[in-house]
C-alpha cells in the first residue's frame, strides 16, 4: 500500500537558541487513513503538520508527503506541494474580506480549475459541509463552526490525496467539535487521508482511530485504535 | 500567466473590499505628485523668467570714429566669428544719433554728431560677455570701448544660479519625501494584508499569483492618485492663463504648459510609484 505520509528519522532544530522541536520521529500513513495527533501543548505537534506543508525544514532523516520527496524541497516547489493538499487551521484562515463563496472558489483559481468546474466543485463542497444557504456570507458574519466548516470546504474543494488539520476544534463547544469530526471522517471515508492534530479528548476517546502521540518532540505512541491518553 | 480580467477582476474587488486603504493610498499618491508637480511647474517658469531676462542683455561695441566701411565690415566678421556671438546688428552713427534725437526732449537739429558707429551684439549666453568683452576691447584698431551692463549681469546670473539651484535641492528633497510618504502609505497597506498574503501560500497559491493582483491594485491607486494631481494642476494652470491674460507683460516671461504631456509624466509617475511601491512592499512577504 503506498505511504501518504512517510517520516524516516525526521528531527527539526530551529537554529535560534538551537532549540529541539522534533527528535528522530519515524511514521507511515496509508492512502485513505485517519489518524490523530495528539500530545501536551508544545510537544511539537504542530511543527510536526509544518514539517508536511514545508512551513519548517528538517534538519534530519528524510520524509516524502504524497509521493513527493520533500526533505530538500526548493521553495518554488512549495506552492504546488501545497496544492496536493488540504489544510485547515485552528483560527480557521479564511480571507477576510471574501465571502464564503469566493474563499472556496480562491482555491479554485489557485489550482487553475476552469470556471465551470469550479463553480460546480464549490457548490459541491458548500454543500458536502451543510454552508451551501450561506455562502453569500463574510467570515465575520459566521460562528467559528461555520467558519472551520468553510475552511474544510477550501481544504477539500481540490480533491487532496492529504487533508491535514491543526487543532480544527480548538475553538468550538463539543458539540460542534464532534460535528467537524464526522465531516472529517466521511472526508475519509472518500479515500483521502486525513490527519488532525487535536486537543478533542472527547472525540478521540469516542471514535477510536489511529493515535500518534508526540511528547517532547519524540514519537511517545502510534497506536492503532488509541485513545487520548492525557487529562484535559 | 494569469489571465488579464481575472487580475483586473481581482484587483477591483480588493479596491473596493479595502475601501479605506484605497482612500488612503490614492489620496497620498494625489497630494504627494499636485507638491511636486506644482512645485517642478513653479520651478520651470521661475528658471524661463530667469533665463530670458539673462538671455535679453546685449553687448554694445563702439567704433573708433571714422572707420573706412572696409574696416567696418571686417570688424562684423570678426565678431560674428567669436564663439558665443549669436547675432550682430550694425548701427552707423547716423541711426545712434537718430535714435538718440528721439529720446532727448531737446531740438537737436544742428547739433554736431559725435555717436560713434555701433555693433550690437547679441549672445548666445550672457554668462559670456564679459570674456568677449574683454577680447573684443583689444581691437585698438577699430574699437573705442564695449558697454557690457557687467553689475546688472552679474546679479541676475546669481538670481538665475540661485533658482536653479535651490529647485535642484528643494525639488530632489520634496521628491525624495513624497516617495517615502507613498512607498510608506502602500506599505502599510500590504502590512495590514499578510495575514491575507500567509493564507494565501497555504492554499498553494504562487508568489505571482499573489502579488500580480496586488501590482494592479498599486498600479490602478497611482494611476487614480496622479488623475487627481492632474485635475489639481490644471486648475492652476487655468488660475495663471487669467493671470497672464490680465497682465500681458508676463505672458513674455511665462512658458506655455503642455497639460495632456504633464498629464502624461503624471500618470506614468503614479503607476511607477504605485507598482514600484507595491512591488517593494510584497517583496518580504513572499520570498
Amino acid at each position: 500500500m503506498p505511504f501518504v505520509i512517510e517520516l524516516k528519522s525526521v528531527g527539526v532544530t530551529y537554529p535560534t537558541g538551537n532549540v529541539t522541536a522534533l527528535k528522530d520521529i519515524s511514521l507511515h500513513l496509508p492512502a485513505g487513513a485517519f489518524a490523530f495527533l495528539v500530545g501536551p501543548t508544545g510537544a511539537g505537534k504542530s511543527t510536526l503538520l509544518k514539517l508536511l506543508y514545508a512551513d519548517v525544514r528538517a534538519t534530519e532523516g528524510s520524509l516524502s508527503v504524497a509521493g513527493r520527496e520533500i526533505t530538500r524541497i526548493a521553495s518554488k516547489e512549495i506552492p504546488a506541494l501545497r496544492r496536493q493538499m488540504g489544510i485547515v487551521l485552528q483560527d480557521y484562515g479564511l480571507l477576510p474580506q471574501r465571502t464564503v463563496w469566493e474563499n472556496v472558489m480562491f482555491a479554485c483559481e489557485v489550482l487553475g480549475m476552469v470556471r465551470k468546474e469550479a463553480r460546480l466543485r464549490v457548490r459541491e463542497r458548500l454543500e458536502q459541509v451543510g454552508m451551501l444557504a450561506r455562502c453569500d456570507a463574510f467570515p465575520a458574519q459566521l460562528s467559528g463552526g461555520e467558519q472551520q466548516r468553510v475552511a474544510i470546504a477550501r481544504a477539500l474543494v481540490g480533491k487532496p490525496a492529504l487533508l491535514i488539520a491543526d487543532e480544527p476544534t480548538g475553538n468550538l463547544d463539543p458539540e460542534t467539535s464532534a460535528g467537524i469530526m464526522e465531516a472529517l471522517l466521511a472526508i475519509c471515508a472518500e479515500g483521502t487521508t486525513v490527519l488532525v492534530a487535536t486537543h478533542d479528548k472527547n472525540s478521540v476517546d469516542r471514535l477510536r482511530r489511529r493515535v500518534i502521540a508526540i511528547e517532547r518532540g519524540t514519537l511517545a505512541r502510534d497506536e492503532a485504535e488509541g485513545a487520548y491518553g492525557y487529562a484535559e | 500567466m494569469q489571465a488579464f480580467p481575472f487580475l483586473l477582476r481581482e484587483a477591483l474587488i480588493n479596491l473596493r473590499r479595502h475601501g479605506l486603504m484605497t482612500v488612503a493610498a490614492i489620496t497620498t499618491i494625489g497630494v504627494a505628485l499636485t507638491l511636486v508637480g506644482s512645485f517642478y511647474l513653479t520651478f520651470t517658469q521661475l528658471r524661463t523668467m530667469s533665463r530670458r531676462t539673462v538671455d535679453a542683455f546685449e553687448m554694445r561695441v563702439f567704433c573708433r570714429p571714422r572707420l573706412s566701411q572696409e574696416t567696418l565690415m571686417e570688424t562684423e566678421s570678426k565678431l560674428r566669428a567669436l564663439p558665443g556671438v549669436a547675432d550682430v546688428l550694425y548701427r552707423s552713427s547716423e541711426d545712434a544719433f537718430a535714435d538718440a534725437a528721439k529720446s532727448l526732449p531737446i531740438d537737436t537739429a544742428g547739433l554736431p554728431n559725435l555717436m560713434p558707429d555701433t555693433f550690437v551684439v547679441k549672445l548666445r549666453s550672457a554668462e559670456e560677455s564679459v570674456g568677449l568683452a574683454t577680447t573684443i576691447r583689444s581691437w585698438m584698431g577699430e574699437v573705442e570701448n564695449v558697454d557690457v551692463p557687467e553689475e546688472e549681469l552679474k546679479v541676475v546670473v546669481r538670481l538665475a544660479d540661485f533658482i536653479r539651484n535651490l529647485g535642484l535641492l528643494g525639488g530632489g528633497l520634496l521628491l525624495f519625501g513624497a516617495l517615502v510618504v507613498v512607498v510608506n502609505t502602500i506599505r502599510l497597506s500590504v502590512f495590514s494584508r499578510r495575514r491575507e498574503i500567509q493564507i494565501m501560500k497555504i492554499v498553494g497559491a504562487t508568489p505571482g499569483f499573489i502579488r500580480l493582483p496586488m501590482l494592479m491594485e498599486g498600479l490602478i491607486h497611482g494611476v487614480a492618485g496622479a488623475l487627481i494631481a492632474t485635475l489639481a494642476l490644471s486648475g492652476l494652470l487655468h488660475y495663471t492663463d487669467t493671470l497672464t491674460a490680465a497682465i500681458p507683460l508676463l505672458s513674455s516671461y511665462l512658458e506655455p504648459v503642455n497639460l495632456p504631456r504633464l498629464a502624461g509624466v503624471l500618470v506614468a509617475g503614479g503607476g511607477f510609484l504605485g507598482a514600484g511601491g507595491a512591488w517593494l512592499s510584497l517583496y518580504r512577504y513572499l520570498r
